[in-house]
């Protein structure tokens, strides 16, 4: 039997991992605790498979919060990345350093125990790793994760006011919990992910306050912006050898004089890449100080049955890309190393 | 050619004499190539960032501030359309709050996502 604590748990869990992720990736938790995966939806996933198995223990609240805990940081993210020299890194994630700075900011206990919170009130670091696979070695990595609540703004009707002939329209907003993660790695990559947000599109003012709050564990000096303007330029020039491993929607380029061009495939199934046309008209472009500017891709991900894609956008600043839809771990993984692939 | 215009800074700024060899470099290059055009080249942050080399933001601000003091650059806000074409404003606060799109005869409003920096050569 479930105590009426895990019980509870299990449900705050459940509600997290609905925003955070598909029911594909439930599923496949489940299949690997040998849990029947049939369900009309949501809700019936978790009072006719998750809830009887938590209660029949074919799995732990601590494996669920695991679960939690992987999906919610990867996917519906926007990504910025930064680097300093391997050097520079090495000497900021030395252990003792991390685990006294955790100490001074009272964040140590989050070394050993995350913290569950659903919708804190303010932006909080929840969870702080050294990644440290083999403890012979210095550490490989820093992860550092804050939950925050953005309040969401939703139209809901709009009517006219008969006495003064305005037009009324009404919003509804709606709190949601967001998870960023900043991730130093040991050859010096910096890498912020930000969830999406659902209003606005550029993310400058999301970047420094996260640079800010992580900038006692990670001070900013000595990184440079990670551009990303090469992997735009591989994608569209390299186009035919990258076709097994990425499907072309869209394409947005702009010349020295400003001129700006945009190319988007008939629909978001088909390959911009097969339309000889479009990709002559680009070409020229290009051809007199055009540059690529925004790429949209499907990136392949390889042996999967059934063929998996991962969206993948390369927009907005010069070291932005995001993964629109939630993804694995592993998915999250192979995009990312194709995007620093391709930028090299 | 334009970019001689900025010998003189090269010299004056040594701290940044690289950025701006730089920009001195590829403003040179387009002339040769191109001719007169080169008093249409409109660029913006990202791109400025990406023939300075500037690394960190910061550094960019440092070097637009020198091109703009020194009259090489002027900036220039454009009022970016969904079909992609634009309007240019010297200011924020000439940027009225509804624009007609000329490209799709429709009133639109304007917010801080519509609105891009560009920069332009003074001549």
């Amino acid at each position: 039997m479930l105590t009426p604590e895990d019980k509870k748990l299990g449900e705050i869990i459940f509600r997290l991992l609905k925003n955070a992720t598909s029911q594909s990736v439930v599923k496949e938790f489940l299949k690997t605790k040998r849990v029947p995966i049939s369900a009309a939806n949501w809700d019936e996933l978790f009072t006719k498979r998750i809830e009887p198995a938590l209660t029949q223990k074919q799995f732990t609240i601590d494996e669920f919060r695991s679960l939690l805990q992987s999906v919610e940081e990867y996917g519906r993210q926007h990504c910025f990345l930064f680097t300093c020299t391997p050097s520079r890194a090495q000497a900021l994630l030395k252990t003792t350093r991390i685990e006294s700075l955790a100490k001074e900011l009272g964040i140590d206990g989050l070394l050993k125990k995350p913290l569950d919170l659903e919708l804190p009130n303010e932006p909080t670091i929840v969870d702080l790793r050294i990644i440290n696979p083999d403890p012979t070695k210095e550490p490989a990595g820093l992860v550092i994760k804050i939950v925050e609540v953005r309040r969401i703004r939703k139209f809901s009707s709009e009517d006219v006011d008969q006495l003064t002939g305005d037009l009324i329209k009404r919003y509804t907003f709606t709190e949601k919990r967001s998870v960023s993660i900043a991730h130093l790695r040991s050859d010096g990559f910096l890498e912020l992910r930000i969830a999406s947000q659902d209003n606005q599109t550029r993310y400058h003012d999301l970047v420094r306050a996260m640079l800010g709050k992580i900038s006692t564990l990670i001070p900013h000096d000595g990184f440079a912006i990670y551009s990303l303007s090469a992997a735009k330029a591989k994608i569209y020039k390299d186009r035919v050898g990258l076709a097994q491993d990425l499907r072309y929607s869209t394409s947005t380029a702009r010349n020295d004089l400003g001129a700006v061009m945009q190319l988007s495939s008939s629909a978001q199934e088909d390959n911009l890449s097969d339309d000889d046309g479009s990709m002559g008209a680009l070409d020229t472009f290009l051809g007199l100080d055009g540059h690529v500017t925004g790429t949209n891709v499907f990136v392949r991900i390889p042996n999967m049955t059934p063929e998996r894609e991962v969206h993948l956008l390369i927009s907005g600043d010069l070291n932005e890309f995001a993964v629109p839809a939630a993804c694995s771990e592993g998915e999250y993984a192979y995009v990312r190393e194709k995007v620093v692939s391709l930028n090299s | 050619m334009f970019a001689k215009k900025l010998s003189p800074l090269i010299h004056s700024y040594p701290q940044e004499a690289m950025a701006l060899k730089r920009i001195a470099n590829y403003l040179e290059d387009f002339e040769k190539r191109r001719g007169p055009a080169v008093y249409k080249i409109r660029l913006d942050p990202m791109r400025l960032f990406e023939i300075i080399q500037a690394g960190t933001t910061s550094r960019l601000a440092v070097v637009v501030k020198i091109l703009i003091d020194e009259n090489i650059f002027c900036r220039e806000l454009i009022v970016r359309f969904p079909l992609g074409n634009g309007m240019s404003f010297l200011s924020y606060s000439e940027i009225p709050e509804v624009i007609r799109d000329p490209a799709r005869d429709v009133e639109m409003e304007i917010n801080s996502d519509s609105i891009e920096a560009s920069y332009v050569l003074v001549h």
